[in-house]
């Protein structure tokens, strides 16, 4: 078979209610149906601007899954590692690029067996806060109830209406007044999740309500002919014309990364060492010792954190904490940090977390040369001894 | 604040430097040091540790808050550690703090990490002068001074 596909499914209900010709709904469905795996991992759309993750075992339920969110942020690595036993039963879980990375980053820590976590990657250009979205459509004179569902066109905000209207915005203007995606999501470099078994999005289809899916491992393989087979999905092998296009809008997403990291870390970078010490420490002072940015953390896993009170480190019962609590979750997650952004997004006090987190993790790469949650197979900096002096 | 006595502090102020010391080598280094009449600053404050493999990063940054002017690691020379590769280890988790505290705005020079065997007692007493020099350059530590004028 082919590495790129465009598939659909064939019922005709999925086809409708999928973002892009609902083959992610059909295969779960499909994997659900078969017995392949016991549960599917799911974001569940809620009224207006909620949504939930959603674990099930019932193939209908998937189906009410259909279409993407763009405003879901769900901790999925962490879920998995923390709620599901994966020695136990299979799970086929949908994740985007950051979620997928934490998950090979925590498998690698021996918190997943990823060998029975089927991973459908969903290509993403990035995600909104619920609370921005809100403030977003304030400015916009854009009503929650009408919106049908948001998305992301190259540099364009676009908003689908209930009465079938569309209407665009350029993107770069809201996130330069503070609205647009979220931080970590402007400066994300993983668009196409090709860790995962199957990556699929719409990026290359030029008509039709298609997914263009790109199969990167055989039992992702095994499954999309499997689903083939038994007549769930329908698939044409893409063109050449359909891998340019897609990456050609990988590579407009990447750029625009680019410049959102030029900006972000390029102003760290030029502080001087005082200024730097005033900023920090000045942000280190409003924090409330919460605990969420440790415990919402993708790639902590630790039973007994060092930063608990009776580990010493941190002393109990002082606010601010000492300064070593955040100088030490930096060191700790700095060379797994997949940029997912979680921290920034719980931090009650907008401490801007994730920046300094995805800066060290930058710096460490051109040390070590490691990129965190891409390759299952290479060993992390700080667990490997050998002599390479 | 009265600007005599922030001078006057000024002048009294001395490094406070901790040198963790492997027990098999650096340790060794310094006791030799000492028998062979080396002198260095006594500035310097050895913590002893079974290898330059134990020191984690929060040592290095517990030390900097609490008051060190400078930390330094000692290990065994790469290939030489008792324990086959903690000196590797320790070079991996220094190289990640020192980019840490670099990016918090603590000058990376203030830590830094030394091979001494256990028979370099002169290496281990010009490191030291060495060491005593640059903080001595650097000035007491920033994160120090801040903690004391905010109480």
């Amino acid at each position: 078979m082919n590495k790129f596909i465009l598939a659909w499914a064939k019922d005709r209900e999925i086809r409708k209610r999928g973002q892009c010709g609902g083959f992610v709904t059909a295969i779960l469905k499909f994997m659900l149906e078969e017995n392949i795996v016991d549960y599917a991992l799911l974001v569940k759309k809620g009224s207006n601007l909620e949504y939930s993750i959603f674990l099930t075992s019932n193939p209908e339920d998937v189906v009410d899954c259909a279409g993407s969110v763009l405003w879901a942020t769900p901790n999925i690595a962490k879920f998995i590692a923390e709620y599901l036993d994966t020695n136990e039963y299979k799970i086929a879980a949908v994740c985007r690029p950051c979620d997928a990375r934490a998950i090979v980053e925590l498998a690698k820590m021996n918190q997943i067996n990823i060998k029975n976590v089927f991973m459908i990657g969903l290509n993403c250009s990035g995600t909104f806060l619920p609370a921005t979205l809100e403030r977003m459509f304030e400015t916009l004179n854009i009503r929650v109830e009408d919106v049908e569902k948001v998305g992301i066109k190259k540099d364009r905000f676009v908003v689908f209406l209930k009465d079938g209207k569309v209407e665009t915005f350029p993107l770069e203007d809201l996130e330069k007044s503070g609205l647009g995606r979220r931080e970590n999501c402007r400066r994300c470099e993983v668009k196409i999740p090709r860790m995962c078994d199957l990556a699929c999005g719409k990026w290359g289809v030029i008509e039709g309500k298609k997914t263009f899916v790109e199969i990167c491992s055989d039992r992702g393989e095994i499954i999309v002919k499997k689903a083939v087979e038994s007549g769930v999905v329908e698939f044409e092998y893409a063109s050449d014309e359909n891998v340019k296009i897609r990456d050609e809008l990988e590579n407009f997403a990447l750029k625009m990364s680019e410049k959102w990291q030029d900006y972000y870390f390029g102003q760290m970078s030029s502080m001087s060492y005082e200024e730097r010490r005033n900023y920090w420490f000045g942000m280190f002072e409003r924090c409330i010792k919460c605990y969420a940015c440790r415990d919402v953390c993708a790639v902590c896993y630790c039973n007994d954190c060092i930063l608990n009170p009776w580990r010493l480190l941190v002393k109990g019962g002082e606010i601010p904490p000492s300064f070593s609590f955040h100088i030490t979750r930096a060191v700790h997650i700095a060379q797994s940090c997949v940029n997912c952004g979680q921290c920034q997004d719980v931090c009650p006090v907008e401490i801007p977390l994730s920046r300094i987190a995805h800066k060290l993790n930058k710096t460490v790469q051109e040390i070590w040369g490691y990129i965190p949650g891409i390759r299952l197979d290479e060993k992390q900096p700080l667990s490997r001894a050998e002599n390479d002096i | 604040m009265i600007e005599g006595q922030e001078e006057g502090k000024m002048e009294e102020w001395e490094p406070n430097i901790i040198v963790i010391a492997c027990n098999w080598c650096t340790y060794q280094a310094a006791d030799l040091a000492g028998s062979l009449r080396y002198s260095y600053p006594p500035t310097v404050k050895i913590v002893r540790v079974p290898c330059s493999g134990r020191v984690e990063p929060e040592f290095i940054i517990e030390a900097l808050i609490n008051g060190a002017d400078g930390v330094l690691i000692g290990g065994c020379h790469p290939g030489d550690c008792h324990y086959k590769n903690g000196n590797y280890k320790a070079l991996k988790r220094f190289e990640l703090l020192k980019s840490v505290i670099e990016e918090f705005g603590i000058e990376p020079e203030r830590v830094r990490l030394e091979w001494i065997s256990g028979s370099e007692g002169l290496k281990f007493a010009e490191v030291m002068k060495e060491f005593n020099d640059t903080i001595r350059k650097l000035g007491p530590n920033p994160l120090k001074w801040k903690e004391i004028n905010s109480v």
